[in-house]
């Protein structure tokens, strides 16, 4: 689990810094965002010349996906504050998945707290590592490694597409995203591949009805 | 990308967890807010792949990147290993690069 964290780190590391993130900033990135696909979206943004603002929105929107997971892992955790405020940070993919498997209440508890602290150690000593690799790159765009962002993000979303309608809210995005990006600024053709994604969502109620 | 930048969407995220942790079972959300979130990240993902794979600026190119990422899919698709995936998906951007 360290190993595997700490490897996709080392690559989101060296991706951020070598588009032009410093190392201390990229670490830092991982410290307080910890979650890639948050990571390396928003580094995307920012390399494709969105405005903060832009940036910004795009993080958030993609980490949103951790307030529902948060909502069922914080069933699992002790119900103190002081417990709840540290395990927020905690929440991660893995982290969630070993809380909501494990049956037993306080197996889980403690399931959660190791594969938690494990995992984000691991993430962040292996962007450190790979920050500093990046750091070295002076051109991205030799050895084709300005490719490697795109490729990396499609590693992180392929998890998450467990549907045929994850699938089809992925293509959406794809196409309105292409679709929009000669004709406004960069962050809106984005903000709406996101809006579309929710409508697909708010229609899946009445999505059978509609034979959709 | 600046400190500002990343302390908002550090601090963001953050909120996002606690308030996830903080609301469960304390009272029931409705449920289209659940809906509302559930297919935004990947279709938003879908769209930053889609721009890092073509977009320049403004503009739709289609260079070695499109090459690129199509390899590196097709590998994700044949389950490889993540290095390999990457690897692939890089060489075959350098490659397509050398020959254009």
């Amino acid at each position: 689990m360290a190993a595997a964290a700490g490897g996709m780190g080392v690559t989101v590391g060296a991706i951020v810094a070598a588009m032009g993130t410093s190392p201390a900033a990229t670490i830092g990135m991982s410290v307080l965002v910890f979650g890639g696909a948050a990571q390396l979206g928003a580094t995307g943004v920012a390399a494709a010349a969105g405005s903060p603002f832009a940036v910004v929105l795009t993080g958030l929107l993609i980490n949103s996906r951790f307030f529902v997971l948060g909502l069922s892992v914080g069933l699992r955790l002790p119900p103190r504050p002081g417990y709840r405020l540290v395990g927020a940070q905690l929440l991660s993919d893995p982290s969630a998945a070993v809380a909501l498997s494990v049956r037993d209440t306080d197996q889980a508890r403690l399931a959660y707290w190791r594969v938690g602290i494990v995992v984000y150690v691991a993430w962040v000593v292996g962007t450190a590592v790979g920050a500093l690799l990046g750091a070295a790159i002076p051109d991205p765009r030799t050895f084709g490694l300005d490719a490697a962002l795109p490729v990396m993000l499609l590693a992180f979303v392929a998890p998450l597409v467990t549907s045929r309608r994850a699938l089809a809210a992925a293509l959406t995005g794809v196409v309105v995203a292409v679709a929009l990006t000669p004709l406004l600024p960069l962050g809106l053709p984005l903000l709406a591949a996101c809006a579309a994604g929710a409508l697909f969502g708010l229609g899946r109620r009445r999505g059978a009805v509609q034979g959709q | 990308m600046s400190w500002s930048t990343i302390v908002a969407i550090g601090l963001g995220s953050y909120l996002l967890r606690l308030l996830g942790v903080m609301a469960a079972g304390r009272q029931h959300l409705p449920p289209w807010v659940i809906q509302l979130l559930e297919f935004m990240p990947v279709a938003l993902l879908g769209g930053v792949v889609a721009v890092g794979a073509v977009g320049l600026g403004q503009e739709l190119v289609m260079d070695a990147r499109l090459v690129g990422v199509g390899i590196g899919a097709v590998a994700l698709a044949m389950r490889a290993p993540l290095l390999l995936v990457l690897a692939a998906g890089v060489g075959a951007t350098a490659l397509a690069r050398v020959l254009a």
